[in-house]
């Protein structure tokens, strides 16, 4: 459309005033042309009929003139031949029908001017004899009359009167007619013949007299009878009649071309309309474009302008991961000119040994794209400087899509100064607590000292209330220390065993001498006394028990405070009532807001930071509780503290005095468990980690096995490789099943693909775990099939008491001994640093790092020297299947040996021989080669 | 609705229509335009464009004196030329050896001296070739009048495969081979046609006349212009009636006769069929033995005579004509007085060239 609407408007104007001259010229010609003609025309028919006229009065008035000769006849007949010939021609312009009428009337005046012509000829030809003839008569009559004086014969006479009739006759005398003439011949005629032999000269003339008076009288009825008959050739009447076949043909000829220029001035107008219209609907079309084109323009101008000021780095990636577009900031981000980035590969400005990953997670993100930030959880993605120097990088993705193409767009925040002011808070907090807590220490640590020299009780009285008030700073400084960790998310739940009674012995010690000192009355209600000696983090737990009572006894004037303890199967309940002011509904909502408290008077009245309940509520949620209020005002509050109900056999520790992280607890089981592993360490590392807890563990290498195995033995539970030699573990789970076999099985496996876990959850696999083992998960799942189902079974068929199953499970507790920091390899930590890789849960990697230890480390590198040597081996021989099956090892074991990256290498090889990229795959396993000699000792 | 695009095209195709329909509605001036131009070309010149206009005879007479040529104007003279050209061009006819030239030689009487001709084998024509000069007068061509007009005339003696036995095809072949002939006949629109070289023929034909003649002058006033002698002879052609044919400009030429009207039976039998004469032409029994009147002019120079040629010297002619169509033995002193007036007729060949 665009090229005709330039055609249009660039040619619309002169094609419009040419066409118009065209049309208008024409009209013009035409009509000149047809009323010449008709004039032409008409002319010609009346030089016609002026012709026919001359004809016949030469015909008529001149035949007797001896001074005329018929070359005026020989001159009119050629005139007149001529005249219609040019009225043949000229016949020729009007319509088809007119043109053939006035043919056919034409030639009709042809043949009958032809006819006339003959009748003419015929009559000049006859007047040429009388003519002669009659210029002989008086000579002739001269003769007989000479002849009659010699003669006595009568017949010279009877001759000359002959001759004298005859000359009458000419001269017009009514009396004589041609027949009596006649008559008078042949009586002439018949005296000749009487008188033949006597009068020689007489008769002599007088037949020459005959002779000649009958050639003349012949030739005179012969000439008046060819003038009549040329005479009665009608031409006048057919003139006439071709004058009026043409002025009926004009007639319509004019109404025709009238309609004609109608309709052409009809279409001018139709045609300058439309012309008018499209050139002023394209005009307006190419305003409205043009105003829409300026306004993108400007839209564009202002959102380029708004990139351009973005302080954040922004970048557009093309899907072979080239950089497409930056604005300035993500220049100067990474330091470099446009020119040197665009269209570059992206992973220039990632440090080099995070090429192949970012390309796996390109891959992926091209997969599966949605917006998301860049790595993920606590890991940190860094980036390079043109200058060589690395930084943190906050990057946030979105697919977009431009001209149809597919595109990544990247958010870049420098977070190098975030990071530092991050790590400066810290470092203040971390100061701040010691230097807040220090003096706090010192004052309360001499007063207690100096309570004991004090000489008198008004002394140790004020002294006391200097470490009370001591104490309550100190409370404060660990409140905000406290909220700062939890907003930060810094704060740790310990897991580690505490005695519930003797927290709340403590409680009441802590709160009684206050109660009494308030005078009211503390009551703590306890449903048994045997001991509660329950998993958790009991500090905590202590210190959302020691807000809520402080507030009790608080806020009560009079009365009680209670604090009731009771549990049930799952949860731990402990409520603190009292008989105090009491709440209304609107303050119980706010109630647990930061800084909140009940009122501000009540912060007048009795003073306190308004954070406990905060910090409390915060404690509760993390250890998977909940606080509930309810109170009436004037009568009294109830707080109710719900915490999971986790009973422990194990002993609490006595020395934790210092705050140090607990041992980790570890279940025991007694159950067997089938391992279905192909990978030497790993065998050896789940094995010892089921053996840990207990549990008696069978191995074997691949799916048949694990099917000849696990159809042979019952076992409590098979955890399943996914990828094995011979049979898959989704083949030997599917093979375990059709043969009835229903003990359940856990897919562990490496393969992380929606698809496998698809391909297992169709044969009835409900759970699902990943390598690197993640030990809490493991727990749970343990914990679902070993002892909730089994004792759910149990209980069903056996109405066994829960409790009594657990006493006698617990005979085989045993401690793991725990000592992670001496454990740990060095190496691994440094790797950890600084992984921009999804790390699993950090703690359940700790623990799975505690278990790594150095034999086991000695058997990983040993295998990955072997797994070193084959893949080498198998690159040069180009066997990719064997590739393959090294690289899918590889994979596994190092992220089970807490060597993310290289599992990352591994799988990226492993990805592009599935891909069938050849000719990356060479390079990639050449990479992951390197990096494996790199990871060994 | 319409797309922008779709109420764009439609607008174009719109202007297109009507385009289209305006130029059909100019068809009609357009065709006729186009059926007119062949047939107006050959252009038509009266013989006012030839011939000055006739002034006043001092002497009364049914004879009229041969006008003057006018100076031509120069589209008719370029017309004229050529025609002079084609009249002497050999490639007219079939062999390419004979012209017009060959039979009619205007500088010597524009007739064959050979009375009957021989035609393009030595082939004997039967008829005593007619002159062209002032051939222009005459009413019809031909001794029977077959042909109506000059223009109509030259195709046939090109044709006739006796005379130049001329193929019309080929001879435009001919002509439009050759550069310079194309070049002339650039005058014409049409260019190298059968009418286009009929009419430079015609035309040429048209300026072959012979004015001045004693005679001529006489009539206009030159007493001293004929001699006695050739006066009487002129009073006796007009008293015996030899006038009632031979009158007008051409002195004959404008009408038909019927040949022997005071001849006997016998002197009729002798013609042969060859002279039927215009009964060939009409079909008219009565026009058996009709030929056109002969021309007298330059009678003197184109002997022989009669029709079939039959008459070798003037005197003859004038007796037999005495004879046959006067029914009058013309006596010695007649005849030479006559022959006398009518070598007073040969006019002035000069021009006639």
């Amino acid at each position: 459309m665009s090229l005709a609407q330039r055609f249009v408007q660039r040619f619309a104007s002169p094609i419009l005033i040419l066409l118009l001259a065209v049309i208008i010229g024409l009209t013009v010609f035409y009509q000149k042309v047809e009323s010449e003609q008709h004039f032409l025309y008409l002319d010609l028919i009346n030089q016609l009929e002026k012709q026919d006229e001359h004809y016949r009065s030469t015909l008529l008035y001149r035949r007797f003139q001896m001074s005329e000769n018929f070359d005026e006849l020989v001159k009119v007949e050629r005139e007149i031949k001529y005249l219609l010939s040019q009225l043949m021609i000229h016949s020729d312009y009007m319509g088809d029908e007119y043109s053939g009428r006035l043919y056919r009337q034409l030639d009709l005046l042809r043949v009958r001017f032809e006819r006339k012509e003959r009748e003419v000829s015929k009559f000049k030809s006859s007047r040429a004899l009388y003519n002669n003839s009659i210029l002989y008569l008086p000579t002739l009559s001269k003769q007989t009359e000479a002849y009659a004086k010699f003669e006595k014969s009568s017949l010279p006479y009877e001759a000359h009167r002959v001759m004298e009739d005859l000359l009458a006759y000419l001269m017009n005398d009514q009396r004589y007619s041609s027949l009596a003439l006649l008559e008078r011949f042949e009586a002439l005629q018949r005296e000749i013949e009487s008188t033949r032999g006597e009068g020689g000269l007489a008769v002599q003339g007088a037949k020459e007299v005959l002779r000649h008076s009958s050639l003349v009288l012949n030739s005179y009825t012969k000439m008046e009878q060819h003038l009549k008959a040329a005479l009665a050739v009608g031409v006048t009447a057919e003139i006439d009649q071709l004058r009026s076949i043409h002025q009926a043909g004009q007639e319509e000829e004019e109404e025709r071309s009238g309609r004609v220029t109608q309709l052409l001035f009809l279409f001018v107008l139709l045609l300058f309309l439309g012309l008018v219209l499209a050139v002023g609907y394209l005009r307006r079309v190419h305003q409205t474009l043009q105003r829409s084109h300026e306004r993108t323009t400007q839209v564009a101008e202002e959102y380029t302008t708004i990139v351009n000021a973005t302080p954040s780095g922004v970048g557009i990636i093309d899907m072979e991961g080239k950089l497409v577009k930056a604005n300035p900031a993500l220049l100067e981000i990474f330091g470099y000119e446009a020119g040197e980035l665009l269209n570059q590969p992206i992973e220039r400005l990632v440090p080099e040994r995070f090429h192949g990953q970012h390309q796996q997670f390109r891959k992926a993100f091209s997969n599966n794209p949605h917006t998301r930030a860049m790595g993920s959880g606590t890991s940190t993605v860094r980036g390079i400087r043109k200058s060589g120097v690395e930084f943190p990088l906050n990057i946030g993705l979105s697919p977009i899509t431009l001209d149809g193409a597919s595109y990544i767009m990247a958010g870049v925040v420098d977070t190098t100064e975030f990071t530092r002011l991050e790590k400066a808070k810290d470092e203040f907090l971390a100061s701040m607590s010691h230097e807040l807590r220090t003096p706090l220490a010192t004052i309360i640590g001499n007063c207690e000292v100096l309570a004991e020299h004090a000489a008198d009780s008004e002394d140790q009285e004020i002294i006391y209330a200097i470490g009370r008030a001591g104490r309550n700073q100190l409370a404060l400084v660990n409140d905000i220390l406290d909220m700062s960790k939890i907003e930060a998310g810094k704060f740790v739940i310990e897991e580690t065993p505490y005695d519930l009674n003797v927290l709340l012995n403590d409680l009441e010690r802590m709160f009684l001498v206050k109660a009494c000192d308030q005078g009211i009355e503390l009551t703590v209600e306890q449903r048994s006394d045997e001991p509660l000696q329950l998993l958790g983090d009991g500090q905590r737990v202590g210190q959302i028990l020691i807000n809520l009572l402080a507030n009790a006894i608080k806020f009560t004037e009079q009365g009680g405070v209670l604090l009731k303890v009771w549990h049930d199967s799952r949860y731990l309940f402990c409520n603190v009532e009292d008989t105090g002011v009491g709440m209304s509904p609107d303050t119980i909502d706010k109630l647990f807001g930061r800084f909140e408290q009940a009122d501000g008077s009540v912060s007048r009245r009795f003073g306190g930071s308004g954070l406990g309940l905060y910090i409390s509520l915060n404690l509760t949620e993390m250890m998977g509780g909940e606080i509930d209020v309810s109170s009436i005002e004037g009568k009294g509050s109830i707080f109710q503290l719900r915490i999971p109900y986790r009973p422990t056999d194990i002993p609490v520790e006595e020395s934790q005095a210092d705050g140090q992280t607990q041992s980790i607890l570890q279940q025991r089981y007694d159950a067997t468990v089938l391992i279905a592993e192909d990978t030497l360490e790993l065998q050896l590392l789940e094995r010892r980690i089921l053996e840990s807890m207990g549990i008696t563990v069978a191995v074997v290498e691949n799916g048949v096995a694990a099917v000849e195995r696990a159809s042979a033995n019952s076992f409590d539970l098979i955890l399943m490789d996914m990828q094995m030699p011979e049979m898959d573990g989704i083949e030997a789970t599917r093979v375990l099943r059709e043969q009835g076999v229903t003990t359940p099985i856990v897919p562990l496996t490496a393969n992380v693909m929606q698809r496998h876990r698809d391909a297992f959850a169709a044969e009835g696999c409900e759970e699902f775990l990943m390598k690197p083992i993640d030990r809490q998960e493991l727990r749970r799942v343990l914990h679902r099939y070993l002892v909730e189902e089994k004792d759910q079974l149990k209980l069903a068929e056996l109405g066994i008491e829960d409790r009594r199953i657990r006493e006698r499970r617990s005979e085989e507790i045993a401690i793991i001994d725990d000592d992670r920091s001496t454990k740990k390899p060095r190496r691994l930590q440094d790797k950890f640093d600084h992984s921009v890789a999804p790390s699993r849960h950090s703690e359940a990697e700790a623990e799975a790092e505690d278990e790594v230890d150095d034999e086991l480390m000695a058997i990983f590198f040993d295998s990955t020297t072997k797994n070193r040597d084959k893949l080498t081996a198998a690159l040069s021989a180009k066997n990719w299947a064997e590739v393959r099956a090294v690289v899918h090892t590889v994979k596994g074991s190092a992220a089970s040996f807490g060597y993310p990256e290289l599992s990352m290498q591994a799988e990226a090889v492993q990805l592009s021989v599935d891909e069938g990229r050849a000719e990356e795959v060479a390079g990639l396993a050449m990479d992951l080669v390197i990096e494996m000699g790199r990871v060994l000792p | 609705m319409l797309t922008e695009r779709q109420r764009v095209t439609l607008l174009l195709l719109l202007s297109v229509v009507a385009i289209l329909a305006a130029l059909w509605s100019l068809k009609g001036p357009w065709q006729l335009h186009q059926k007119e131009r062949p047939q107006a070309a050959l252009r038509y010149f009266s013989d006012d464009a030839f011939y000055q206009p006739a002034a006043r005879q001092k002497i009364e007479s049914p004879i009229n004196p041969i006008p003057h040529l006018l100076v031509l104007s120069a589209d008719l003279q370029r017309r004229v030329d050529l025609g002079r050209q084609l009249f002497r061009d050999t490639r007219l006819s079939g062999s390419e050896e004979v012209s017009c030239l060959s039979c009619h030689v205007p500088g010597v009487g524009g007739h064959d001296p050979r009375g009957d001709s021989l035609g393009l084998n030595g082939v004997k024509l039967g008829r005593n070739t007619p002159t062209v000069l002032n051939a222009t007068f005459n009413v019809k061509l031909f001794w029977d009048g077959r042909s109506p007009d000059l223009l109509d005339q030259v195709s046939d003696p090109i044709g006739n495969p006796n005379e130049m036995n001329g193929k019309w095809p080929d001879i435009i072949d001919r002509l439009r081979s050759d550069p310079e002939m194309v070049k002339q006949f650039s005058i014409y629109p049409q260019g190298i046609t059968v009418a286009t070289i009929s009419d430079a023929i015609a035309l040429y034909e048209r300026t072959l006349v012979t004015p001045d003649s004693p005679f001529d002058r006489y009539l206009m006033g030159d007493n001293t212009a004929i001699t006695e002698k050739q006066k009487s002879g002129y009073e006796r052609f007009v008293k015996y009636g030899c006038v009632s044919c031979h009158q007008g400009r051409n002195v004959g030429g404008n009408l038909f006769e019927k040949i022997g009207i005071y001849a006997t039976k016998q002197q009729l039998e002798q013609f042969s069929e060859s002279d039927l004469g215009r009964y060939r032409v009409t079909g008219d029994i009565s026009d058996t033995l009709v030929f056109r009147v002969p021309s007298l002019r330059n009678v003197a120079l184109t002997a022989p005579y009669f029709h079939n040629g039959s008459r070798p010297t003037l005197r003859d002619a004038v007796s037999s004509m005495g004879r046959f169509q006067l029914g009058k033995e013309l006596s010695d002193e007649d005849v030479d007085h006559l022959v006398a007036f009518l070598e007073s007729l040969s006019g002035d060949l000069e021009g006639s060239d």
